[in-house]
């Protein structure tokens, strides 16, 4: 059952709406309120939220892209996008006209901000005068492997070669390769890198082992792929993106109480608090609720804010936690025209089966054959569709 | 051990504090007829902290009395980052701002710093040009999400640093056509929802005689007859008036089949009531409580219209206005023509008997068929 809104003509499951409803009589409607004595503590200021805020701003270059390389690297490990204003700020008197290592800095706000096609223009730009900045390549190249522009995002890849390490350049490669049909090949490769120790800079073993972990899950051994992530995790456990792909993992092999345990401080970030709202559920967890409550109301804040809310996340929301397939299955689309990596192209499917949609069903399947994707959970989504 | 595990339990318990991005929330209240204006301006700590340290002992902590102990600073460092300008052109006059009291208030991410304020405009206008500055030198993706009220009317603007003034106008002729387009669907709402003109009808019916020796007589003045009817309307109106607002400000909720049954069933009792006066002398308190009921029906096209919530007073002034307009009108051509019948046979033996039978079986099928 849903309601259409007559003004936007925007569908809403009833069940949102009755939780919106109970929700906004909760928050919207938030009362000031005098606190009881002078010692009430109404903030807790982190140490690195004062450091990393410095009153007076760095007045040359080389310490200003220190402090916003700083600043933007906790925003993405803390999921707080508050740090991304700061970094802009820090950037703002050396961006006129910015250098090359300012401009790159800049392309990273925006990338972490999924303005994709900005930064894209920026890199773009930014390559054709100056080909020999490595770095460069290689946010060009994820931009364009997150979009599905698979071909573009190897030559990029290519292009990097003069100015980047030859293992950064594989590992960039394999990443891309993991999409298409040579996904065989660079999961071989990527397995012989480990064993090589040709990687041995702790960034570089991180992300060799986390391509290792997700190419595990492509190709259904969850035991590698538990292998890797531990390998990851002990080296950086407080990184964030090998976590949530360390939830998924047990989200995916049914045990949502583990992911629980391991995302329960983490609670501020919006990454985790949905994985919390899935397992919560998943484990009926007395907290589910709070979960639950807690995401939608970050997501309707951001939308009454006007920002951009992550369709993916969103998507994964409506499907897996409110349980509203149309719904997902239209943010799944919306989110498809903007990203195109594996996990938006499983959500795709999931959605489109929720929905039984024929149509969004058969895009998936060209998607498929055309770029010769290899994945197990694809398969077994599709096989587990078919009467 | 128990300790701890209560301990344990709490910090569990403890609301989830999401990180978003930097937003400021903005209430502006003005009227038409006062150059007075108020407001309230929610500021995360946070980001207040990056303007002024509120952080007195250092230890990372910011309490509400260090919070409090910085009013002075709030007043002259943060709250003239806001200004309000009132009027148009280049005869616009500056509404200067005064901080006249502060609380805390909690968000999604956090508690905020609200700071209530007031601002004398000189002079009492619909447009108002606002000036946001706040925090954008500290951080650029910070937003400012102003409301503004003008006699009802509400107004939502974002500031950024891209788009740091906004020029309000709640103008009269804006808010003219908005109010007569409720007047009208109040109008057609009580004009095609033949339920409650059965209803109003019904209890009309017998307003112009007089139940007396077990038989209708008819009212021997015009002024007895116009008694009897302004108390019936009267009564429907304050009722249904009340629960129509009630419901349309959300604070009375029920399921729309039991409100549409409780009207089926309200006509039903009406008619009945004609065939039995004796059992209900007083009609006008049956047009008081059942208008109870049709108000909840009436406030179910306003939510149909997707009003609700705030800036709702002014659509739901306009409709109950046109309510009344119709229900007049119905009253105005039913009620001279039936003073005119009522010495009749016709009016007092068959119009009255046989119309309310007909509407109470009616109503019968309606009632049975909203339940089913």
């Amino acid at each position: 059952m849903s309601w259409t809104n007559p003004q936007t003509g925007r569908r809403f499951p009833a069940a949102l709406l009755i939780l919106c409803g109970g929700l906004l009589a909760g928050t919207a409607q938030a009362a000031p309120y005098t606190p009881d004595t002078n010692a009430t503590v109404l903030a807790t200021l982190s140490d690195s939220q004062q450091a990393l805020t410095p009153a007076n701003p760095p007045q040359n270059e080389a310490d200003a892209l220190r402090l916003a390389r700083t600043q933007i690297d906790y925003g993405r490990q803390q999921g707080d996008p508050r740090f991304l204003g700061y970094a802009q700020r820090t950037l703002a008197p050396f961006s006129q006209p910015p250098s090359p290592a300012v401009n790159l800095l800049w392309a990273d706000i925006e990338q972490q901000r999924h303005q994709l096609t900005q930064a894209r223009i920026r890199l773009t730009a930014l390559l054709e005068q100056h080909p020999n900045q490595g770095q460069g390549w290689l946010m060009l190249a994820n931009i364009e492997r997150v979009q599905g522009q698979f071909d573009a995002a190897q030559q990029a890849c290519r292009q990097g070669a003069n100015s980047l390490p030859p293992t950064t350049v594989v590992l960039c490669q394999a990443s891309v390769q993991a999409m298409t049909g040579q996904h065989q090949q660079a999961y071989a490769i990527l397995q012989s890198l480990a064993d090589s120790r040709l990687v041995s800079d702790t960034t570089q073993t991180v992300w060799l082992q986390t391509l290792i972990a997700e190419m595990a899950i492509q190709q259904g051994e969850p035991e590698r792929a538990q292998q890797a992530l531990d390998t990851a995790l002990a080296l950086a456990p407080q990184d964030a993106y090998a976590r949530y792909l360390q939830s998924d993992l047990w989200l995916q092999e049914g045990k949502p109480d583990a992911a629980i345990e391991d995302l329960k401080n983490w609670q501020d970030r919006d990454n985790a608090l949905l994985r919390l709202a899935i397992a919560g559920q998943r484990s009926q967890h007395p907290h589910a609720n709070q979960w639950q409550q807690a995401y939608q109301q970050r997501w309707e804040a951001a939308e009454k804010a006007g920002r951009s809310v992550h369709q993916r996340e969103l998507a994964r929301y409506l499907l897996q936690v409110t349980s509203s397939p149309d719904e997902a299955l239209a943010v799944a689309q919306k989110n498809w025209e903007q990203q195109k990596e594996l996990a938006d192209l499983r959500l795709l499917l999931a959605a489109a089966t929720a929905a039984n949609n024929t149509d969004v069903r058969a895009t998936v399947r060209d998607f498929i054959d055309s770029h010769g994707v290899h994945d197990a959970v694809l398969q077994a989504q599709w096989s587990e569709a078919q009467p | 051990m128990k300790h701890g595990l209560i301990l344990m339990l709490l910090l569990a318990c403890a609301p989830a504090f999401a990180h978003k991005p930097s937003d400021s929330y903005l209430t502006l209240n003005s009227t038409s007829d006062s150059p007075q204006i108020d407001g309230r301006w929610d500021i995360a700590l946070r980001d207040l902290q990056l303007v002024v340290d509120l952080d007195n002992n250092n230890d990372g902590n910011i309490t509400w009395g260090e919070l409090r102990s910085r009013q002075p600073e709030l007043a002259q460092q943060v709250l003239p980052m806001l200004t309000v300008q009132a009027g148009q052109g280049g005869a616009r006059q500056s509404c200067p701002l005064t901080l006249t009291g502060l609380q805390a208030n909690d968000h999604v991410d956090g508690t905020y710093a609200a700071l209530h304020f007031q601002g004398d405009c000189a002079v009492a206008t619909t447009q108002r040009a606002v000036h946001y500055r706040f925090l954008f030198d500290r951080d650029p993706s910070h937003h400012g999400l102003l409301k503004a009220n003008h006699d009802g009317t509400e107004l939502a603007v974002t500031f950024s640093d891209n788009q740091r003034r906004h020029l309000l106008d709640t103008s009269r002729t804006g808010q003219w056509h908005a109010f007569q387009g409720f007047v009208h669907q109040g109008i057609h709402h009580i004009l095609i929802g033949y339920d409650h003109i059965l209803f109003l009808l019904t209890l009309l019916f017998p307003a112009v005689l007089v139940w007396q020796r077990g038989r209708w007589q008819p009212a021997s003045t015009m002024r007895g007859a116009l008694t009897q009817t302004l108390a019936i309307v009267t009564a429907f109106t304050v009722t249904h008036s009340l629960t129509l607002a009630l419901a349309t400000l959300g604070i009375i909720t029920l399921p729309a089949w039991l409100v549409e049954s409780a009207i089926a069933f309200t006509v039903a009792l009406g008619a009945a009531a004609n065939l039995l006066p004796g059992l209900f002398p007083k009609r006008w308190i049956m047009a008081f409580v059942f208008g109870l009921v049709h108000g909840l029906g009436f406030a179910s096209v306003l939510a149909d219209l997707g009003l609700m919530g705030d800036g709702i007073l002014l659509p739901l002034l306009g409709f109950n206005i046109g309510v009344e307009l119709g229900q007049i009108a119905i009253v105005l051509l039913f009620v001279p023509l039936a003073y005119l019948l009522r010495d009749t046979k016709l009016y007092k033996r068959v119009f009255v008997p046989v119309g309310s039978v007909a509407i109470m079986v009616l109503a019968g099928v309606w009632l049975v068929e909203r339940l089913s």
